[in-house]
């Protein structure tokens, strides 16, 4: 055999060698696990303060009310008005 | 031989060529590409080609005549 038929045969053996397979899916899904998930939800702490501010508003707003709608105080108004 | 053992031969004699050598045996026989489409890829003449190429297999002989490697 010459030297570069046994070139071409070597070159044709090393061309048929396949890459090993590496499988990552068990370390990616480990890593994934070993995460911990978030403590708090930022949306769920922007509603809360959005619901607190919202009932001091609907406070105030009630009381009001009540008091536009009590009839002494209208009352005591009209007298305060007449005793100036 | 098995294929891995093949390609660990080729590389570690290749290895110990020019890069130029390497550069076009590892053309003409891992990548098996023609004379016309090696001297495209290198920017050199096909009788260039050919000529580097014998003196690359020359090289390659004595390195395995060293090497005491059956062809």
């Amino acid at each position: 055999m010459t030297h570069e038929k046994w070139l071409a045969g070597l070159a044709a053996r090393a061309r048929a060698e396949s890459p090993p397979r590496v499988d990552v899916a068990a370390a990616v899904v480990a890593e994934v696990r070993r995460q911990r998930p978030e403590q708090y939800d930022p949306m769920a702490i922007i509603a809360g303060g959005s619901v607190a501010a919202a009932a001091i508003v609907v406070a105030y707003a009630a009381q009001m009310w009540s008091a536009v709608q009590d009839p002494i105080v209208a009352l005591m108004a009209s007298m305060n008005v007449v005793l100036q | 031989m098995q294929p891995s053992e093949a390609a660990e031969l080729l590389h570690f004699l290749l290895a110990k060529l020019p890069p130029r050598d390497r550069l076009l045996l590892t053309l003409m026989y891992l990548e098996e590409l023609p004379v016309a489409r090696v001297a495209e890829l290198t920017g050199w003449t096909k009788t260039l080609v050919k000529v580097q190429a014998h003196r690359a297999k020359a090289k390659l002989r004595k390195l395995t005549d060293g090497l005491e490697v059956e062809p």
